[in-house]
């Protein structure tokens, strides 16, 4: 017994050190290559993190005056057509995003069919763990608490989230926040097409930042052939945003002590170039890009 | 060998095993979940976009310790920044927005540093759409733990 000990030291201790070597000579030769992979993965995981939550899109719109209208958003009878992973993903964002708009204008009653659909979308990716969908549910099917409903949505795709992030599928991630991004660029442009207001202009105008955000996440998957063919498509749309001038002016904000909080108020202006011929292109490219990928 | 000796052999190896598992310097998250349920019935007519888990570790009051996150503004909403303390932070967390990640533009803080006051929470009246900087830091700069929400008006 004391050699078999003995052994199971030895063994140990040549095994750490041969290790120790091995991992040193790797970091050697790996060490600046890492270095640019975590620097890289870091800022995806910003960028990933910054892009507006659909909520804040639905808010604008109905802001702006838009009524609701179910018939632009994604048919949740043709889930068959999401085959791989990656598709599946785009197209768990998107219905998350039409989820987003429909709950804010209050229409809770079409919330069951897109939940039911996220729910076995995210089955195949496996978060579905993530979603109290049995609670959504019943919040959807009672119309009674549509803020619960909000929440628990928010909150299921934020620990979705996190846990592709902790467990390295950056490349699902950054496929749903694509997927999220493009059905609320589509509503936008949607409802801009059929009343092209100067306020409906600038939010098709101000998805100029995200196209470009965008492309520069893609571009940290480009390895992979499906996320080529993105950027190839993206890219079409980010040539025509370049006609797009958006000049920011930045001005200190008014602060001000209401009932215990402050609230300040944002001074900064921000003035949009861009020509009708121009805004309409980026429409009829972004509508192509949706229809292509998630009708 | 008796049982005893073993014990010993199985902790002499155990604590070598130790010796290679190296601690973490920085941890970015903390539990942090009742702040986060209490925060939740503050938000009112504010909706929950993001929560963000902090712990910072001891820094000083030139050199705080800060983590900073991306976020997206839309112009035209209004949002809440709220930030919450675990019951053991000997200093309160501060959350504030800059333009940018150098944070030579400060656009709204939940510290007056002038007047020393802490503000529960504050509202931010957006009118220019973009992406900004929101940073944690615990007042001169000692270690702490809190959940930030950041949530918009309905």
């Amino acid at each position: 017994m004391n050699k078999l000990i003995y052994k199971v030291f030895i063994l140990l201790t040549v095994f750490s050190c041969s290790s120790n070597d091995q991992n040193e000579l790797e970091n050697q030769l790996i060490e600046k290559n890492d270095t640019a992979i975590k620097i890289d993965k870091e800022l995806i995981d910003q960028l990933i993190q910054s892009f507006p939550s659909p909520l804040e899109t639905s808010l604008i719109l109905k802001k702006a005056g838009n009524n609701f209208n179910s018939e632009m958003l994604i048919s949740t009878k043709k889930t068959e057509k999401f085959i791989t992973n990656y598709d599946q993903s785009i197209a768990i964002g998107a219905y998350g995003a039409d989820l987003a708009y429909i709950n804010i204008y209050d229409k809770s009653f079409l919330a069951v069919d897109y939940l039911t659909t996220i729910r076995s979308l995210s089955i195949e990716i496996e978060v579905d763990r993530f979603f109290n969908f049995e609670s959504m549910m019943k919040l959807a099917k009672s119309s009674s608490n549509i803020d619960s409903l909000i929440h628990l949505s928010t909150e299921s795709f934020n620990k979705m989230e996190v846990f592709l992030k902790d467990k390295g599928r950056d490349e699902l991630s950054v496929l749903i926040v694509f997927g999220t991004w493009l059905e609320s660029s589509y509503i936008i442009s949607y409802l801009a097409k059929n009343n092209l207001t100067s306020e409906m202009k600038n939010q098709v105008a101000e998805q100029k930042e995200s196209v470009t955000k965008l492309l520069n996440i893609l571009h940290s998957c480009e390895s992979e052939e499906y996320f080529k063919n993105l950027i190839s498509r993206l890219k079409k749309l980010d040539d025509i945003y370049q006609k797009v001038e958006i000049k920011k002016i930045i001005r200190e904000p008014e602060m001000r002590e209401e009932n215990g909080s402050l609230v300040f108020y944002d001074k900064s202006e921000t003035i949009i170039n861009a020509s009708e011929k121009d805004i309409l292109s980026i429409i009829d490219e972004t509508i192509n890009l949706r229809n292509q990928l998630l009708k | 060998m008796n049982l005893k000796s073993l014990t010993i052999a199985l902790f002499l190896i155990f604590g070598l095993l130790l010796s290679f598992v190296s601690t973490p310097e920085y941890i970015g998250k903390c539990s942090g979940d009742t702040e986060y349920k209490l925060g939740l019935t503050k938000l009112n007519k504010y909706k929950l976009i993001k929560d963000y888990r902090v712990k910072l570790k001891d820094g000083t009051p030139e050199n705080p310790p800060t983590i900073n996150y991306m976020i997206s503004l839309k112009a035209g909403l209004k949002y809440k920044f709220l930030p919450m303390n675990i019951p053991d932070n000997k200093s309160k967390m501060i959350m504030s927005i800059y333009l940018n990640k150098e944070k030579t533009v400060l656009l709204a803080t939940t510290f007056n540093k002038l007047s020393g006051k802490h503000y529960p929470s504050i509202d931010f009246n957006c009118k220019t759409t973009g992406t900004f900087y929101l940073f944690f830091e615990f007042e001169n700069g000692m270690k702490g733990c809190g959940v930030g929400l950041f949530a918009v008006e309905n």
